[in-house]
């Protein structure tokens, strides 16, 4: 895949499923739990082979992008289909994946359920900024307001639940 | 698969969270995306890292179910400041202490008492809060196929190869790191007053201001000098002990031996003779030591045991030779560290070599046909 494809994949994809895209990636990475580690390394070496790294205006958007087309590329190899990088079906997939399955939203919410306990009692910062980050959608700038604290200090907060956050999953798994 | 969703270290998932949290915020400009993007580029494991906080991110949705009180627990949050394991401290010193009749008297002492415990109290969580920072920081590992660039507190920068371990410990006087296990290369900042001492094993090497390479391999130590002069010193006494924390004297005794940019030295595991060190330096193709870091492996008539060491530090499905007849064979040329499919090409038709697949490694074994010639061509 040439750079500049990679560049209409990005503003493409990012325009019309930031939200989405992560959405799908989230879900993908769970299910791909076996051959993580395989799909990681591919990542890894696209985002090696991108020439011009440097120019790149949103890095999250790429990686992103790099990601799904992994995934795809994976999900169709899975499915012994042949292979294809239309964007159109990336954009379907993603679609697609937004329907949840009730399982597994229950275990979701089982095991944020306690990290959310166990993050309350660690750090009730911490677990505020994520709440209000996460489920109000405030900014750094008001988080800080509310708490008190300055705005880099809230952000510090919000690293510290999102780490805590996934060193738990780990140990859960 | 054995090693499936393999498990990031605390340290890599805070530096993907800060990154992840810095992204969310849209503070980042382009010099930031870059910085993100180099990131991201230095190990996969980064990558995993930050897809899975990003992952996280997204599920956390659900913790909109219990956001309801959020009020109430802004409220706790703001009153709740570090003081908090200290009140408990105070609280549990107060129920401990033997009932005293409430007097004037007593109640002023129980107050001295109080604050003298909350004193205590706090100074020790100082220390333990600065034992763990300085543990968590101090020691840096990486695992296959991670590189890590480090830049220490005096504004030095490490890089460190995949499987390696390095500590480091930074005083007044002296600026000390050691390597316990794999490669690293350093870029000192100069600082005569507080010399850079890498410790490897037995092995000491001294810089003032330079680069240099430092790997560690079978308990011997390869110092490649990349830039400036360095002191490389070798056992000090036969009872002197490797540990770093046994204050090893700083370089500059007999048996030390300089070496100029573009040399190389190994000091061995073990004592050859009384004579500290060895070998002599010898001239040293600084682009092929350093070549690791850009994710390069330049062999020149390597042994195929040592070639396939060098790739088993990069890649997880490790390879392997039981036949100790193939460590005969010698391989030269440039690859790419984490694609050992090319290298096993090269072999299978240089050498006449087989590959047999299973799980998670991938043996070297001969072919049927009679070997053929074993010297390199290149």
């Amino acid at each position: 895949m040439d750079s500049e494809r990679t560049r209409q994949f990005v503003s493409a994809l990012e325009k019309t499923h930031g939200r989405s895209l992560r959405r799908f990636l989230a879900t993908r990475m769970r299910h791909a739990r076996t051959d993580l580690p395989d799909l990681v390394q591919e990542v890894y070496l696209r985002l090696l082979r991108i020439p011009d790294h440097e120019a790149i205006r949103n890095a999250q958007a790429y990686l992103f992008t790099i990601a799904s087309h992994v995934l795809h590329q994976y999900a169709l190899r899975q499915s012994a289909i042949e292979q294809t990088a239309d964007p159109t079906d990336i954009a379907s997939e993603v679609e697609a994946s937004l329907d949840t399955d009730p399982a597994e939203t229950a275990l979701l919410e089982q095991r944020f359920e306690q990290l959310g306990k166990g993050l309350e009692q660690l750090s009730p910062r911490a677990y505020a900024t994520l709440l209000m980050c996460r489920c109000e959608g405030a900014t750094f700038d008001e988080i800080g307001q509310r708490l008190g604290v300055s705005s880099r200090m809230a952000k510090k907060y919000m690293a510290k639940a999102l780490s805590y956050c996934q060193q738990r999953l780990q140990e859960m798994e | 698969m054995t090693n499936q969703s393999r498990k990031l270290s605390a340290q890599i998932l805070d530096e993907a969270s800060v990154w992840f949290t810095e992204f969310t915020s849209g503070d980042m400009d382009a010099a930031a995306q870059a910085e993100l993007i180099a990131w991201l580029r230095r190990s996969p494991e980064h990558v995993q890292g930050y897809l899975q906080i990003a992952a996280l991110w997204d599920d956390a949705d659900v913790l909109r179910r219990r956001a309801h009180d959020l009020d109430a627990l802004i409220a706790r949050a703001k009153q709740e400041s570090n003081v908090y394991p200290l009140e408990s401290a105070i609280r549990a010193e107060t129920v401990a202490s033997p009932p005293t009749r409430p007097g004037p008297l007593a109640a002023e002492k129980r107050s001295r008492q109080r604050r003298v415990w909350s004193i205590a109290a706090s100074v020790t969580l100082v220390l333990i809060g600065a034992t763990l920072l300085h543990l968590q920081r101090g020691i840096y590992t990486t695992d296959i196929g991670e590189l890590r660039s480090i830049t220490l507190d005096d504004g030095s920068s490490v890089e460190l190869n995949a499987r390696s371990r390095l500590k480091v410990r930074f005083s007044a006087g002296r600026r000390d790191v050691e390597l316990l296990a794999g490669q690293a290369l350093f870029h000192v900042e100069k600082d005569a007053r507080r010399p850079f001492v890498v410790a490897s094993g037995v092995t000491r090497v001294r810089a003032v201001g330079t680069a240099f390479d430092v790997y560690r391999k079978h308990g011997d130590t390869v110092v490649t000098v990349v830039e400036g002069r360095v002191a490389v010193a070798g056992h000090q006494s036969p009872s002197s002990s490797a540990n770093v924390s046994a204050e090893p004297a700083i370089p500059g005794s007999d048996n030390e031996v300089l070496l100029q940019a573009g040399e190389q030295l190994t000091v061995p595991a073990i004592a050859v003779t009384d004579a500290a060190v060895p070998s002599k330096p010898q001239r040293a193709n600084v682009a092929n030591a350093t070549a690791w870091t850009e994710k390069k492996l330049v062999f020149e008539g390597v042994a195929l045991r040592d070639v396939v060491e060098e790739f088993n530090r990069y890649n997880r499905r490790q390879l392997v030779i039981r036949d100790p007849s193939l460590n005969d064979f010698h391989v030269s040329g440039v690859f790419a560290s984490t694609d050992s499919a090319r290298m096993l090409e090269v072999l299978r038709r240089r050498f006449n070599v087989k590959l047999n697949q299973s799980g998670d490694e991938i043996e070297i074994v001969r072919g049927t046909d009679a070997p053929r010639a074993v010297e390199p061509s290149q």
